[in-house]
């Protein structure tokens, strides 16, 4: 089953419209927030299939929002972590909430992301 | 006589409490400075990165527009090269700040399923191996075989980073192969591509830190020579090793072999 709603979370607006524009193209309806407290709101409004991370966020870590979210009642999204930060206890940390797509954004071109975060969602979707 | 022994005895056995409370003491720094050195690389990375991040990705946009007039593309697509090959060095000094072996610690190992590991490593390396025209084909010997121990976070690096390489280096509709094989001691995983291979006086070198093979610079994938020396360094603490096969123009096979959780 294809997404019908993403979240796109990021604090840099630039990345944000990029990254929005490129999910756009899949089909489904995207928002954007740039902060946590903005991204749990649209959670409560929305039922998101897909949210997009950015760990650094100007009120709280992007992981207070993953958190926020899996203490809601279910479904709850799928989460991808996008980051620029060099840090393995991050990894640890993303793993330990049960989140196992982490990507560094500086590695990929936003239409890389957009396929790779697509078809780990739907290989836990098959799954 | 007596009384000279005790003294002795009284003053060697203070001053190997001191030792022992000084060698405590330097240990307790030493982690305070590598806790440090983290944090210091983990906001480093970002403060330098993001403003690369949104450089690439604008350049990433501007070089698919279809309206870029040829001169136009070809100044973009230089300056898209140019800021890939930052990153590429960026992440080289990072990663080396950010390695700190003395992290590993033998409580850090838990029980672990090798094959779902790989599993899931090859799952991530398929996204991208698609989009390469490429494929990873996974022999999946090890179901319901006994756990390992090991460090999760840090083993998956050595099998995201063998991957990464063998779809980097493979030329389109090649298949890498992923074969898992066991001994009554020894697990071992083989990263097998149909790449570009690595130059026979080379082989020694790949494991040494910062050499890349000279056939891959030229082929132009980005890469440090890094990974592979990270992923030695890894497979070393886990009592393992790791080995490499390559005949050049034809594939590399990298072999990882573990203990096995007996």
């Amino acid at each position: 089953m294809e997404p019908q709603n993403i979240l796109v979370l990021d604090d840099n607006t630039t990345l944000l419209d990029i990254l929005a524009h490129h999910f756009a193209k899949t089909g489904a309806k995207v928002q954007t927030a740039t902060s946590c407290n903005e991204a749990i709101e649209k959670v409560k409004a929305t039922h998101f299939d897909i949210a997009l991370v950015d760990l650094l966020l100007p009120d709280h870590p992007g992981f207070d929002f993953v958190k926020a979210v899996k203490a809601m009642p279910e479904p709850h999204p799928f989460f991808a972590i996008l980051t620029d930060s060099i840090n393995a206890s991050q990894v640890a940390d993303a793993i330990e909430i049960g989140v196992t797509t982490y990507i560094q954004k500086a590695e990929h071109d936003p239409g890389e992301i957009v396929g790779m975060v697509m078809d780990r969602y739907r290989n836990q979707k098959k799954a | 006589m007596l009384a000279l022994d005790l003294f002795l005895f009284i003053f060697s056995c203070g001053l190997i409490l001191c030792i022992i409370g000084l060698l405590i003491h330097m240990k307790h720094k030493m982690r305070e400075l590598a806790d440090l050195k983290m944090e210091f690389v983990a906001t480093a990375s970002h403060e330098l990165r993001s403003p690369l991040t949104a450089v690439r990705w604008a350049l990433s946009e501007l070089r698919n527009s279809p309206s870029l007039s040829q001169d136009a593309r070809t100044i973009v697509n230089e300056l898209y090269d140019r800021i890939t090959a930052i990153i590429t060095r960026s992440n080289t000094f990072l990663e080396t700040a950010a390695a700190d072996y003395t992290h590993m610690k033998r409580k850090d190992l838990k029980n672990i399923d090798l094959a779902a590991m790989v599993r899931e490593s090859v799952a991530q390396a398929q996204s991208v191996a698609q989009m390469k025209h490429t494929s990873v084909r996974v022999d999946p010997l090890f179901e319901g075989t006994a756990p390992i121990l090991a460090d999760p976070v840090r083993l998956r690096l050595v099998f995201d980073n063998l991957l990464s390489n063998a779809v980097k280096y493979s030329p389109e509709h090649s298949v890498v192969r992923v074969s898992c094989t066991q001994d009554r001691t020894h697990k071992i995983v083989s990263v097998q591509d149909q790449g570009i291979g690595i130059p026979k006086n080379e082989l020694q070198a790949v494991f040494s830190g910062y050499h890349r093979a000279s056939n891959a610079q030229r082929s132009g994938a980005l890469g440090s020579g890094f990974g592979l020396f990270m992923a030695k360094k890894i497979i070393d603490f886990h009592g393992g090793t790791i080995t490499c096969e390559s005949e050049e123009g034809k594939g590399t096979t990298f072999s990882v072999s573990l203990p096995a959780g007996v």
